[in-house]
């Protein structure tokens, strides 16, 4: 496959999962004051998140192989450190949404509203180094 | 009551034996990479094996790693027991300690249940 098309789909799949991890965390931090919308966003985690971040995962690697990127250069272990961190924080919120849909009562530890300022902040990162590949 | 507390136990006997797969998968392709891919590189020149395994063991890693943060939120499970299965994910062999604890997890529940 082209390498352009593969960067293509992986940012393709990289929006998509972000969106998705966006409205999840959102809601999350909601959710004690609001309405929580748990079946809805169990469908959203199961068929649109997880699919489109085990596709960013495959099409990165495959960018990584495909691009001669090996060994890494430190921009890229940077990203992939907090492409890693991202993929836990899913895990994490992806984990009580669905403890949510069991126990409605289940509290949300402040740990993970705290948290939820993970995302605006790495993601701008990512796209920094990956845009400017500083030290190449 | 009962139906709902069974359905729990059937629930979580699900998510343990998804993580044991997983598990098995990580480990058995960390394996395979340092006693096989690695050597292979080093001693006999085909860096190859290692350009090949390293991504398929990065995306088991990463699988089970996200499945560990999932399951272990969702199911209420103790920090420092998910902690030691996130430590032995990065040492070889140490999938005989994580497939063994899940194993044991899953034989409680399934007597519980």
């Amino acid at each position: 496959m082209d390498y352009l098309f593969i960067k293509a789909v992986h940012l393709i799949a990289m929006m998509t999962w972000m969106g998705g991890l966006a409205v999840l965390s959102l809601t999350l931090i909601r959710a004690e004051t609001e309405a929580f919308p748990a079946k809805a966003l169990l469908d959203l985690d199961r068929y649109l998140m997880t699919p489109s971040m085990l596709l960013t995962w495959i099409m990165g690697l495959v960018l990584i192989v495909s691009g001669d990127w090996l060994p890494f250069p430190a921009w890229l272990i940077s990203k992939l450190v907090l492409v890693f961190g991202l993929s836990i924080y899913h895990g994490v919120v992806a984990g009580h949404i669905r403890r949510k849909n069991k126990l409605e009562e289940a509290p949300i530890p402040l740990i993970i509203r705290k948290s939820a300022l993970y995302l605006p902040v790495a993601l701008p990162v990512i796209v920094l180094c990956v845009s400017l590949k500083p030290g190449t | 009551m009962t139906d709902a507390l069974s359905e729990e136990v059937t629930d979580e006997i699900r998510r343990l034996k998804w993580m044991w797969w997983a598990a098995l998968l990580e480990g058995g392709t960390l394996i395979l990479l340092v006693c096989v891919a690695v050597p292979l590189k080093h001693l006999a020149g085909y860096p190859v094996a290692t350009s090949i395994m390293g991504p398929i063991h990065g995306i088991a890693f990463l699988l089970y790693i996200w499945l560990l943060t999932r399951s272990s939120t969702e199911g209420g499970w103790q920090g420092i027991e998910t902690f030691k299965l996130f430590i032995m994910a990065t040492i070889p062999f140490g999938v005989l300690f994580s497939e063994r604890s899940f194993r044991n997890r899953i034989e409680r529940l399934a007597l519980k249940g």
